[in-house]
């Protein structure tokens, strides 16, 4: 297949989406980036962040659990780069925050830049001062960011969920006509213990689960609620056969991660078989 | 320059497979020139959603060899076919004469493959290796170039440096590279691993802890300088 597709306002050569975190600043080697539909940057966050500690990475059974912690250059080094970036392929650029205030900051000072293409929030980022949960837990705090961000930035806005957001049906229903699509979903929370040593293999504890091992549960929500708004479907789209469940479940396009880091040349097989 | 893609490999191969009980030595072949991996450089081995860096431990005409010790599920039942991808990682750099080695248990790989190239280019070096038990010394029966002292615990690789310290590469398990240091200081490279996801720096999940912040294995290393690394955080 591998035919343009259109989520609202915009186009894509083609429904496949390098994810945020599996392919830089969309600048990685040995990815063909350009072949993609669209690349969705590493998260952007206002100040930048080390990342958590290690180690990072757990191989589980059919997934992987993994546990960066946001490591990006921050804002305004972002911004020296943008300018003599040439970008692969429609540029979407993933922002983080803590609050809907840093959500905006971020949006009013990237919309300038041309060579961006749409934004994708990410709402799973921790939230520091409730304690480590994602800053869009739910229907309000999901509501607040939205409402800050859509009133700065001048770009589409994809909206990437966390797996477990409450009052998930109320966030689509409610926000359905103001933004270019939801990204059903980000990783879903997750550890690994050590059985020798008793304790988490993950330096931060907890991390998120992606690969195969989530995908029959993101299809279930891509499933339920294609009819009634503009999907981008992610997790564990691995094969091209896993592709094929997503578009016939009713996924606009496709976000691909564990995927490309597994073969990154996933994509060739991806065009050519899906 | 051509694009990278045809400059490494991304495909399935069948594996060679010698089983020495806690090691296994494996090769595939047919590598070709503009693809020949350095020394300190890796591969993915990839199968049903499993993804796993090893150093190339030597060549023969175009084949290429891993020595690899069986810690898990996958290197316990290595496949018969895996997808490869690679060389990747920052090989280590052009040497002088007389570089000490120092290799401990699996990390002899990339040690092993130096030692080979060294030899090709005629450059003296010394070369000391560890091993845990004594039958794992067999393995060096096959290696295309040996170690001139091997220790066994309840010696350490460690106990057989010379007093006076010299430049070394090194490669092994934390405990011996942090003895190699404290014994010698950080006037060496050593070759350092983590748990990876991807092998070629995208996804950031290698990281060990140096004096410029987080590196990642995979991209800046697996060669680093010793006194690039935070040991204590090793």
């Amino acid at each position: 297949m591998a035919e343009a597709v259109i989520l609202k306002s915009l186009t894509l050569k083609n429904p496949f989406i390098a994810s945020s975190g599996t392919c830089g600043y969309a600048d990685v080697d040995f990815i063909p980036l350009d072949k993609f539909g669209a690349v969705v940057t590493k998260t952007i966050t206002i100040k930048p962040r080390a990342g958590n500690k290690p180690p990072r990475l757990v191989e589980t059974p059919a997934g992987l659990l993994n546990s960066i912690g946001l490591q990006n250059m921050g804002l305004k080094a972002f911004k020296t780069f943008l300018a003599k970036f040439e970008k692969p392929t429609t540029l979407i650029v993933s922002v983080g925050g803590e609050s809907p205030e840093e959500f905006a900051t971020i949006l009013r000072e990237l919309s300038t830049y041309d060579l961006i293409d749409a934004f994708e929030l990410n709402l799973s980022c921790p939230n520091v001062k409730t304690g480590g949960e994602v800053v869009g837990k739910d229907y309000a705090a999901v509501s607040n960011i939205l409402e800050a961000s859509l009133n700065s930035s001048k770009k589409p806005l994809l909206v990437k969920l966390s797996p477990f957001t409450e009052q998930l049906e109320e966030v689509l229903d409610h926000w359905e006509s103001k933004v270019e699509a939801f990204v059903l979903f980000n990783t879903f929370p997750a550890m690994d213990i050590d059985t020798q040593s008793g304790k988490p293999i993950l330096g931060a504890i907890s991390g998120g689960l992606s690969g195969p091992a989530i995908y029959p549960i993101v299809l279930n929500s891509v499933y339920k609620y294609s009819k009634a708004h503009t999907l981008v479907a992610s997790g564990g789209i691995v094969s091209a056969n896993i592709a094929k469940k997503f578009l016939l479940a009713g996924a606009k396009a496709l976000e691909v991660g564990t995927g490309n880091l597994w073969n990154p040349l996933f994509i060739e097989t991806l065009i050519k078989e899906v | 320059m051509a694009p990278w893609y045809t400059e490494m490999i991304n495909e399935t191969v069948k594996l060679k497979k010698l089983d020495l009980g806690n090691y296994v030595v494996v090769s595939f072949g047919s590598v070709v020139e503009g693809e020949l991996p350095q020394p300190g450089q890796f591969y993915m081995f990839y199968k049903d959603y499993v993804k796993k860096p090893f150093s190339v431990a030597f060549m023969e005409s175009n084949s290429i060899f891993f020595i690899i010790k069986k810690v898990g599920p996958f290197t316990n039942n290595i496949p018969d076919e895996v997808r490869v991808e690679g060389p990747y990682g920052k090989p280590f750099p052009a040497m002088v004469s007389d570089v000490f080695l120092v290799s401990g248990g699996a990390g002899i790989a990339p040690i092993c493959f130096l030692a080979q190239r060294l030899t090709e280019q005629n450059l003296p070096f010394t070369w000391v290796h560890g091993e845990s038990i004594e039958q794992n010394v067999t393995l060096l029966d096959y290696l295309p170039v040996k170690p001139q002292k091997v220790s066994v615990e309840p010696t350490l690789v460690t106990d057989l440096l010379p007093e006076k310290e010299q430049f070394y590469c090194a490669c092994g398990p934390k405990p011996m590279l942090k003895g190699l240091v404290t014994k010698w200081g950080t006037n060496g490279l050593v070759s350092l691993e983590e748990r990876m996801a991807c092998g070629f720096g995208a996804c950031y999940g290698c990281v060990i802890t140096t004096i410029s912040g987080y590196q990642r294995v995979c991209k800046e290393g697996p060669i680093f300088e010793a006194g690039e690394v935070l040991w204590q955080k090793l």
